[in-house]
């Protein structure tokens, strides 16, 4: 009994969420708890709510007493993220000078920690009106903190906010595959791996992955991508296989070395969600026309999947544009940027059902998983609460009072959000 | 120092290309760039990746004084991209660059009703006018005179008549029965909900997310949005949308009711591969959760609708399927009753 009450403390100390979308990117918390029903305008079940300055599409990462999230903001106050349905190639017309920062939020009360600017000046790269300046997720490992600006940069921090290291990684130019001229903006997060901060950077020209030592940012290794823009984070997997996304291949590398073992395609060319492994195989979607695709992986394939068939345990012809799916009880939920929910079988593929979530809208914002729910954010400020299993049951629609594109995160029971304006934790009183 | 100059010379020599140069000044307009580069020797029909040449990405950025240049010196303009299938002269057409139509056309480029269409919804007359450099059918003319009375512009279909268009036929379909087609429709091969709106006597069509699209009648159940070459037509409880040579089937979102709740063991038992000696075609029928779906061979995946424990209907499709305990299916649809038999579970 003593061992069983020291093994439930472990596992509650270790809960966190400590890069996009939690412990290997897969979206799903340890909670055994998660709220079902608040309101972030009118303060319901809200424990906190705290003003981020600027712009962010940066997830809230949660580790130990902490809550981190970046931010750019614009001298030009009146600059905007254009959210809604629909479909731009042009670059934001904001080139005004910006500051670049990262904030550390106290998980009790939300009062700011610390913030620490990483840079100011004119962007170096444009950004899509449907993004920002800082749409990197920050990574942590409970020493460090890791925030990446594209073009401005990769920084690491220590945990009371100093300033470990900083690398110019060169112009980050993501952007439109078609004319290069056409930015939108770097969006890859980067992730902490055995004591490496990992960063995929694909770009028009000279696109790689690397490992920094994450005391020092001395190069482990560097391996070059042949690879355009891409905006999907890399995933290591459980037997250190680590993932990438891509619109030639989606790829799979040693993480010790970054050495190549397998890739399959072909793929979308444009890119954005992240790599995540649930049952025993990886998925990764993706949809950009004319190939829109599922792919279901097993570990361990060595060389080109398109031929060692047998390592891809199945495709579906549908895939998804921005929104990472999650793979939760044996059934991986896809929502496609309209809010069409299709879920399947992890293991066969096969559909269990389609359903369009509430009224439909913008998603941008991926799914995550708790305590038999699968929360879906929307870009009109709904969080919906949908019941996991084989069947659609819609739980609950939380207005938030603000426009979501971000992930949100569960820890410990507590539910935290990032809007266009606050950072919230929501939590049922007991 | 003179041995290393060289060998860099010779890197940059090896390294550059000038025909990518030439395609990245023209994207960028830089007409001075771009005039040294062709005295320089460029080859004006460098592609890309995407098969996009200097002169169509010049005319894709609205560089027309680069594209003019370009065309002078003998650039194709017969360029369709590899990835999206673009032509240029869609191109020049949609950025509405006047100068550089006429340039195309000039050149041999010829175009179709689709694109005369596509220009009238511009609502550009000078853009207009340079594409009837081109020799179109009456019957062409026709078309887009009518796009440009849908849309109301009387610019463009003044400029249409004075090119001889034929005055169209335009059908006056009574307000009761343009008031029957309001509605929210939706459709079981793509989720894209679509409003049928009547606003004062005007039908218009508007997919969510999309500006609305006024509609002229061709008839009493057939309309048209000749500006984006659709063609609507209306039947009992739904439409038939058709669009880039598809058609899709849409029905009154009222219509789709989940109807009957069946039990799942009974889904089950249909669930397998039919076939029919009247047809070769072949029907895939799976269950989930209380859900019969039917994929004939080729064709996207339909939910079906129960109306008993044996009868499932397909609305849109006017389709009804009868289930003869698990070994045969009954379909029937159009008039016709086609008789499927089980070959695989």
């Amino acid at each position: 009994m003593k061992s069983l009450i020291l093994l439930s403390a472990a596992a509650f100390a270790a809960e966190s969420w400590p890069q996009f979308r939690g412990v290997g990117a897969s979206g799903v918390s340890a909670s055994a708890t998660a709220p079902l029903r608040w309101n972030g305008e009118k303060g319901e079940n809200v424990l906190w709510k705290t003003a981020i300055p600027g712009l962010g599409l940066s997830s809230p990462v949660v580790f130990g007493d902490r809550v981190f999230v970046t931010s750019a903001i614009s001298a030009d106050a009146t600059s905007k993220v254009k959210h809604g349905l629909y479909g731009t190639t042009e670059s934001h017309a904001d080139t005004s000078k910006q500051q670049w920062k990262t904030y550390a939020v106290d998980r009790k009360s939300g009062k700011i920690v610390w913030e620490q600017l990483a840079h100011e000046g004119l962007p170096k790269t444009k950004r899509h009106p449907k993004a920002t300046q800082a749409n990197s997720t920050c990574a942590t490992d409970g020493k460090f903190v890791v925030s990446y600006f594209g073009s401005e940069g990769l920084f690491v921090y220590t945990w009371d906010g100093k300033l470990a290291w900083k690398k110019d990684l060169g112009i980050v130019n993501a952007g439109w595959f078609f004319e290069p001229d056409y930015e939108w903006g770097a969006a890859s997060s980067p992730i902490i791996h055995d004591g490496a901060v990992i960063v995929q950077v694909d770009r028009h020209k000279d696109s790689f992955i690397a490992a920094y030592e994450i005391a020092t940012g001395k190069e482990r290794w560097r391996t070059a991508r042949e690879e355009i823009p891409t905006w999907g984070t890399p995933t290591v997997m459980p037997n250190g296989e680590l993932v990438t996304n891509g619109t030639k291949s989606v790829r799979g590398y040693d993480v010790k070395t970054g050495k190549e073992l397998w890739n399959v395609g072909p793929n979308s060319e444009i890119t954005v969600t992240t790599p995540i492994f649930a049952d025993g195989l990886y998925f990764v979607s993706n949809s950009y026309p004319p190939i829109q695709k599922t792919y279901a992986i097993k570990p361990g394939a060595k060389g080109d999947l398109s031929k060692a068939t047998e390592f891809v345990a199945w495709t579906q012809p549908r895939g998804v544009y921005m929104p990472t799916p999650v793979a939760y009880e044996k059934q991986l939920y896809i929502v496609q940027n309209q809010g069409i929910m299709n879920v399947y079988d992890t293991a066969s593929g096969k559909q269990i059902y389609q359903q369009r979530i509430g009224t439909g809208g913008a998603y941008t914002g991926s799914p995550i998983a708790a305590a038999g729910r699968i929360y879906v954010s929307n870009e009109d400020g709904e969080i919906n609460v949908i019941k996991a299993g084989a069947q659609y049951e819609l739980l609950a629609t939380n207005p938030m009072g603000e426009v979501l594109m971000t992930s949100p995160a569960i820890v410990d029971g507590v539910l935290y959000v990032r809007g266009m304006s606050h950072l919230f934790a929501i939590a049922e009183k007991k | 120092m003179k041995l290393f100059l060289i060998i860099v010379l010779a890197g940059m020599a090896l390294f550059a290309d000038p025909g990518e140069d030439l395609h990245t000044a023209a994207r960028r307009g830089q007409l001075a760039e771009v005039k040294k580069l062709l005295e320089a020797g460029a080859p004006l029909e460098w592609k890309n990746q995407y098969g996009s040449t200097p002169l169509f990405m010049a005319v894709f950025n609205r560089h027309a004084e680069v594209a003019l240049l370009l065309l002078e010196k003998g650039a194709n303009p017969n360029v369709t991209d590899t990835f999206y299938k673009s032509s240029l002269i869609d191109g020049a057409l949609q950025k509405q660059l006047t100068e550089v139509v006429k340039a195309v056309l000039a050149n041999g480029v010829t175009l179709t009703g689709r694109q005369l269409n596509m220009t009238v919804g511009m609502g550009n007359a000078a853009l207009l006018q340079a594409a009837l450099q081109h020799k179109f059918t009456p019957a062409e003319l026709e078309g887009a005179l009518k796009a440009a009375i849908t849309v109301k512009k009387d610019d463009m279909a003044a400029v249409l008549r004075k090119a001889g268009a034929p005055e169209p036929k335009i059908e006056v379909v009574s307000a009761e029965t343009l008031a029957a087609y309001a509605g929210d429709y939706a459709s079981q091969t793509i989720p894209l909900p679509v409003k049928i709106l009547n606003e004062g006597g005007q039908l218009k069509i508007q997919a969510e997310g999309q500006q609305a699209a006024p509609l002229t009648a061709d008839s009493a159940t057939e309309f048209s949005f000749a500006p984006a070459n659709l063609k609507v037509t209306f039947k009992k409880d739904g439409f038939t949308l058709q669009q880039g040579g598809q058609n899709i089937e849409f029905m009154r979102k009222s219509m789709m009711a989940p109807g009957k709740k069946v039990d799942m063991a009974v889904l089950s038992k249909y669930t397998g591969e039919y076939s029919s000696t009247d047809i070769p075609l072949k029907l895939d029928v799976t269950a989930a959760e209380g859900i019969l779906h039917v994929q004939a061979t080729g064709q996207p995946k339909f939910t079906m609708t129960a109306e008993s424990d044996t009868v499932f209907t397909l609305a849109s499709l006017g389709a009804k399927f009868t289930f003869d305990g698990a070994a045969a299916i009954t379909l029937e649809q159009g008039g016709r009753t086609i008789k499927f038999t089980k070959v695989a579970k």
